[in-house]
């Protein structure tokens, strides 16, 4: 008998391809034979709109990437800029801070990634439960930085702000309650027989294949590689906290689901230590020629008052060259490459966004699967096509 | 030449340039205030220190000059550290102007300490404050900003030459300003403010106007005068901001007289002509454009064919492009068969295009200051011609020309001159012919001088020897033994005028200039024979054809060579051809046209036949001869017999009242195009912003008439285009591109 | 595998003897935080005198350029702020605006700042071009305390 495939189109207006992306599948009656991505639909120009801005004025386009964990696009960057200016005078305090808005939008993420992927598969339940605790979060970005999402907090040379007291109460309640909710979600998934019929074995990532495409992150941890850049080239004084990094082996959508809720837990124990360490002192660099001098100094130094306004019109120049720095974001490594022409915008920025090689990740892992399981094997990637696109 | 080494770098240069320059060259950065490679070395900011090897202290960088094998280091710990401390004590009594300031943005001060200063005080004491102080209404000066480089002071002295301010008292209680508080009248003032290293000069003009990063500068050229001053306009959306001069070491090397920088707020006039005005019933009705077309070439065609070119006249205004011009005389000549064709009301001359067939013309600046003797005659520099009057004064004071001015009234110039013929006025024939008699007192000819023409030299001796001018004897012939004895002349021409050539600041460029009405009075009364007379002197005493003479012709308008050298006059073919029957002949020929091989006649006799009834049509492109003072009530009722006038231009003006048709133009930073200076430099004229809607470029008025009017001949519309065809049909402009005009300009 | 199942349930059953933490809005209404960005305000002296100088900072940091400044000269007849200048103009076009809060940052003189109101609405798109007039703290009202120095962010 003659049989012939069948083209669909999943996307670009699809509510679980998280944003709008676009799977062409070919398909063998109820099998994928073929899956190509198509991406674009949310190009913002981001990158380059990077080049028409002083270096500070390009924090609050970071957060429009990956909007779901702001915070570390902002901290990327702003640590590749600090290595361009070769600035190591960051104070400690300053690094705990984002150390702790880091871990928390780690988990923020995190539960965007399991409510959402779980929601696709029919449970709504976790979802809810999921961003309660993420409006937690949420709040608590609010209330250090003024805004839930698009923070723009993480300054050249530190922070924005110091942390408000009632940031520290706020964070000491939710650190007491997390680990409980975080129990929660796993009474109802982690042994659950529908979950884990629909889970184990589907979307199969082999460790050779995850590292031909490059994949970080949990995607990648899943699969059994041990690659985490907190441990491997620690930033932020990361080396000083007390942490695991959860491994998978299997590399399907469950060992994927299972590393994400270990790391939940393991950014609770930074998060837990950083709260504790906190130390005393300046939240910012005191190096004036690239950070806003105090506030209260502009009525009485004219040297503050200089400094104070070239740096708002003009912005610093770092010296010409290039630099790369990559952290762990929650999707894996988010990476900013910077050239310098020694003027005072970037004279390219250049973005390594973990999404973009999650989402090359897909023909790989639903070649060959149901159509059905699909949808469990896209949620469980994890990508944001805010910062596929850029 | 002496080989240093500034921080390990090896450079070559000319003995006895200072460390500064040298650094400057070779695009090593050594900050510094008070130094400005245009003024004299002062020394007093300190702000250039260097360290030397060998020796104990440092040195400053502006004052030492480079010896063989120096070795000069910018950027160790004790030059940082200087650095570091004279940036502090400027700051100290810095008032926190910043944020209120308008140099803020392009400030060196701020550059400096951004980049070299510390960064927080340790000042607690209060700061030196001064009483204000008021340098009339061009500049504003705040002493509390002034770190007494002494620049603004060194400017006007030793550029300017107008000696009006100074720094009064010592120390702390050091205090710059106008001697006796007396407003600044230099017309160069405006410079001060570009030079001044923080905001302690800036223009009442700019003041709190707009932030300059959020401005666009862009290359443009001035059409004031002819001296072609290159000028950065400053734009923002569709508005110039100010004007500031760009540096062309050709023509006004950094700057910019203040007419120049401060003579365009008519660009913004809410009173623009914004529609085509066409008279119906007796009223000017606006019109859409296509009207006001088939208006204009229906009449013109209707005239050409009933009344023949003799009919039609038309006087196009000298601050209008190369472009503009060449179509307009294409339009009279070539599609309306008319000679009648001018730039003014006055009588025309030959000299520009005799200066140009015997090679006289100054075609560039550089060879006043290598001249032994200035003659201004006719010419108040300072006052018409301002940047050109800088380089005369350098020449004078610093390269050790003679200088002789004769003019009717006292110039600017006649403090630094060896002599100093002043006539009465009215009366520069008597004061030419009896000068022309010392002369040859001095220099007896035996036979016809080499280069002049024979009927020249008999009119030349048939000159009435009458009074002396009220010139004293001596005078006038001590100024012919120095010109007789100077191995290079240089002579500045300018025609005597009728009235008072004021210079006044606010007088609106627009109605003025644009339209050309002062600049035509002034050559009205001028005495018919006095350019042709004095070019006669030229040639009397050139000595030979490869003497030293050269001669600069300065006529009013920002492009009046360019409108000559593009033919628009009666008796010049494009290409400063005389027009005569065999010139036509040839002309006709290479181009492939048919054009009249009659003279034409000048904008006075226009007027007068126009009175008479024998010119029925006059196109004016930026006059207007009933709003001059002098031409007025001749001029309204001339126009008054006309069939057709039609005039272009900005606003309605008063001939415009009178016209049949009214066609808006647009202003200089609103259309492209190529002007001609005075040195025959052509440069490009930018647009720079979009026109008010309604308003059409000149250019394209003319190339859409005169494609109305023969539809069967193409016509080039576009500057580029319109160049390019010039650039094949006048020999002048050969090998010239409309691309190649760039920067600086490009000589014709 | 009913056992998990039962687990679930009990969890999710759990839930229904908890307080709801959904807020009523707009009946019930969030605390806003002191740091809260959301719609600009340009302040006053005790005085009355304007704050802005029309320095035009604001609007150079800006990342979106959705400010625009046209400073003028203060007449001694009709003051706007202490100083020469005022701003003449100051218009911000809300459309535009990402709330990321470096205008206050910038302001040398505290003139602007980001106030905790987040309700935008309006009939037309050309409502949310907030001229001077509508950004200025009003002279009766007072909110806030106009002489209350922003809260420091930077």
């Amino acid at each position: 008998m003659k049989t012939e495939t069948m083209t669909l189109n999943m996307g670009p207006q699809h509510p679980s391809t998280h944003g709008v992306l676009r799977l062409v599948m070919e398909l063998d009656g109820e099998n994928i034979v073929n899956c190509t991505p198509h991406i674009g639909y949310l190009h913002t120009g981001i990158e380059k709109s990077m080049e028409n801005r002083t270096y500070h004025q390009v924090i609050p386009l970071t957060d429009r990437m990956d909007y779901l964990s702001p915070i570390t696009n902002n901290l990327a960057y702003v640590l590749a800029v600090e290595k361009l200016l070769g600035l190591e005078d960051v104070p400690e305090r300053a690094q705990y801070i984002r150390v702790i808005l880091a871990e928390l939008s780690r988990i923020a993420s995190h539960l965007v990634a399991l409510g959402t992927h779980v929601m696709e598969l029919g449970a709504v339940t976790v979802f809810m439960y999921g961003f309660r605790e993420r409006e937690q979060i949420l709040d608590l970005f609010e209330t250090a930085t003024g805004v839930r999402m698009m923070t723009s907090f993480i300054r050249i040379g530190g922070v924005a702000a110091d942390l408000p007291a009632e940031f520290v109460e706020k964070l000491q309640d939710f650190l007491k309650i997390f680990p409980s909710r975080v129990d929660e979600y796993e009474t109802l998934l982690t042994n659950n027989p529908i979950w884990l019929r629909r889970t184990r074995g589907v979307g199969l990532l082999p460790k050779e294949v995850a590292l031909a495409y490059g994949l970080s992150g949990p995607n990648a941890r899943a699969s059994g590689i041990d690659w985490d850049l907190r441990k491997k080239e620690p930033y932020c004084g990361y080396e000083k906290f007390d942490f695991q990094v959860p491994l998978g082996e299997e590399g399907d959508v469950y060992a994927r689901y299972r590393v994400r809720m270990a790391e939940m837990r393991q950014s609770h124990r930074i998060l837990t230590q950083a709260l504790e360490n906190l130390p005393p002192g300046p939240y910012r660099s005191s190096d004036r020629k690239v950070v806003f001098p105090p506030k209260d100094e502009l009525h009485t130094g004219m040297e503050a008052l200089i400094h104070h306004f070239k740096l708002a019109t003009e912005g610093f120049s770092p010296p010409t060259g290039e630099v790369y720095q990559g952290i762990e974001g929650p999707r894996g490594e988010i990476g900013f490459y910077l050239v310098s022409d020694g003027g005072a915008k970037p004279w390219r920025v250049r973005v390594r966004p973990p999404s973009f090689l999650n989402v090359q990740a897909i023909p790989a892992i639903l070649n060959g699967c149901l159509i059905a399981d699909a949808i469990a094997a896209i949620g469980s990637l994890d990508f944001v096509l805010g910062e596929v696109d850029r | 030449m002496p080989k240093i080494k500034i921080n390990q770098r090896e450079i070559e240069v000319e003995p006895g340039t200072t460390i500064l320059s040298a650094a400057l060259q070779s695009g090593i950065e050594i900050p510094h205030f008070c130094y400005h490679p245009r003024l004299s070395i002062a020394g007093n900011c300190r702000m250039c220190l260097v360290e030397l090897k060998g020796a104990p202290k440092l040195v400053i960088a502006c004052n030492t000059a480079v010896t063989e094998g120096m070795e000069v280091f910018t950027d160790t710990p004790k030059v940082v550290k200087a650095r570091e401390g004279v940036l502090e004590f400027l700051l100290i009594n810095h008032p926190l102007d910043c944020p209120i300031c308008d140099k803020g943005g392009e400030c060196p001060l701020q550059n400096y300490t951004l980049k070299y200063g510390p960064t927080q005080t340790r000042y607690e004491e209060g700061r030196r404050i001064y009483s204000p102080k008021s340098l009339g209404p061009k500049v504003v000066l705040n002493q509390n900003r002034c770190i007494f480089c002494g620049r603004c002071v060194r400017f006007l002295r030793e550029v300017a030459g107008h000696e009006e301010m100074g720094m009064f008292h010592r120390g702390d209680h050091v205090e710059v300003g106008t001697y006796f508080e007396k407003p600044l009248e230099s017309v160069f003032a405006g410079n001060i403010t570009d030079i001044c290293p923080v905001g302690a000069l800036t223009t009442r003009d700019f003041r709190f106007k707009v932030r300059v990063w959020e401005l666009n500068p862009q290359p443009s050229t001035c059409s004031l005068c002819s001296c072609g001053c290159n000028l950065v306009l400053w734009t923002k959306g569709d508005r110039v901001y100010r004007i500031t001069p760009r540096a062309n070491e050709e023509v006004n090397e950094a700057w910019i007289c203040d007419r120049g920088r401060f003579d365009f707020h008519f660009i913004e006039n809410s009173e623009r002509l914004k529609t085509p005005l066409i008279r119906k019933e007796g009223e000017l009705r606006p019109a859409s454009w296509e009207e006001a077309y088939s208006f204009v070439a229906e009449k013109l065609s209707a005239l050409s064919k009933s009344g023949g070119g003799r009919s039609i006249g038309g006087i196009l205004a000298p601050s209008y492009s190369n472009e503009e011009a060449y179509l307009f005389q294409k339009l009279l000549r070539e599609t309306l068969g008319s000679n009648h064709l001018d730039s003014r009301f006055g009588p025309s001359s030959m000299a520009n295009a005799r200066a140009h067939e015997k090679d006289l013309q100054m075609t560039s600046l550089s060879a006043l200051e290598g001249t032994e003797l200035i003659v201004l005659l006719g010419e108040d520099l300072t006052r018409e011609h301002p940047v050109y009057s800088l380089r005369v004064r350098r020449a004078v004071r610093q390269r050790g020309a003679r200088l002789i001015v004769a003019h009717s009234r006292p110039t600017d110039l006649d403090s630094i001159a060896s002599y100093v013929l002043q006539y009465k006025e009215g009366d520069e024939e008597r004061f030419l012919s009896s000068w022309l008699r010392a002369l040859l007192e001095v220099m007896p000819f035996e036979s016809i001088p080499e280069g002049l023409e024979e009927e020249r030299w008999s009119a030349l001796r048939a000159w009435p020897a009458s009074g002396a001018a009220d010139v004293p004897e001596e005078d006038l012939r001590g100024a012919a033994e120095l010109i007789v004895r100077a191995p290079k002349v240089v002579w500045v021409i300018g025609e005597p005028k009728g009235r008072g050539a004021s210079f006044p600041l606010s007088e609106d460029r627009g109605q003025g200039s644009s339209t050309g009405a002062s600049a035509d009075s002034r050559s009205l009364t001028a005495n018919p024979s006095f350019l042709e007379r004095a070019m006669d002197l030229v040639l009397l005493t050139r000595r030979g054809q490869e003497g030293g003479a050269r001669v600069l012709l300065l006529s009013e308008g920002g492009n009046s060579q360019g409108l000559l050298d593009m033919g628009i006059s009666p008796k010049l073919l494009p290409g400063l051809r005389q027009l005569t029957p065999d010139e036509v002949g040839r002309v006709e020929e290479a181009w492939g046209v048919s054009l009249p091989s009659w003279e034409g006649m000048d904008g006075r006799q226009m007027l007068e036949a126009a009175r008479k009834g024998e010119i029925k049509a006059l196109y004016l492109v930026g006059m207007d001869p009933v709003g001059d003072l002098a031409l007025g009530a001749e001029a309204e009722e001339a126009i008054k017999g006309l069939e057709l006038l039609i005039v272009q231009g900005l606003f309605l003006v008063r001939t415009a009242r009178l016209a049949h048709v009214v066609l808006p133009g647009l202003s200089f930073a609103e259309k492209d195009g190529t002007l001609t200076n005075a040195t025959g430099r052509v440069q490009r004229q930018r647009r720079v912003i979009s026109p008010p809607a309604g308003a059409k470029d000149d250019l394209e008025i003319l190339a859409e008439i005169t494609a109305r009017i023969a539809p069967s001949r193409p016509t080039p519309s576009s500057p580029a285009e319109v160049f390019q065809e010039i650039a094949q049909r006048v020999s002048l402009y050969k090998g010239l591109s409309f691309e190649e005009v760039r920067e600086t300009g490009a000589c014709r | 595998m009913v056992k998990e199942i039962l687990k679930g349930l009990a969890l999710t059953f759990q839930q229904m003897w908890k307080k709801p933490i959904t807020l009523q809005y707009p009946e019930e209404r969030k605390l806003m935080p002191a740091r809260a960005r959301g719609r600009h305000q340009l302040q006053r002296y005790e005085v009355g005198m304007e704050r802005c100088i029309g320095c035009g900072l604001c609007s150079a940091v800006c990342p979106s350029n959705c400010i625009t400044v046209v400073p003028a000269e203060n007449a001694e007849e009709d003051r706007h702020s202490p100083g020469e200048r005022y701003s003449q103009i100051y218009r911000i076009n809300e459309f535009r605006c990402i709330f990321c809060g470096y205008c206050q940052e910038a302001c040398p003189v505290d003139a602007i700042i980001l106030t905790e109101e987040y309700e935008f609405s309006a009939y037309s798109r050309d409502e949310f071009v907030y001229d001077k007039e509508r950004l200025l703290v009003s002279l009766s009202r007072q909110p806030q305390g106009a002489d209350r120095s922003p809260e420091p962010i930077s």
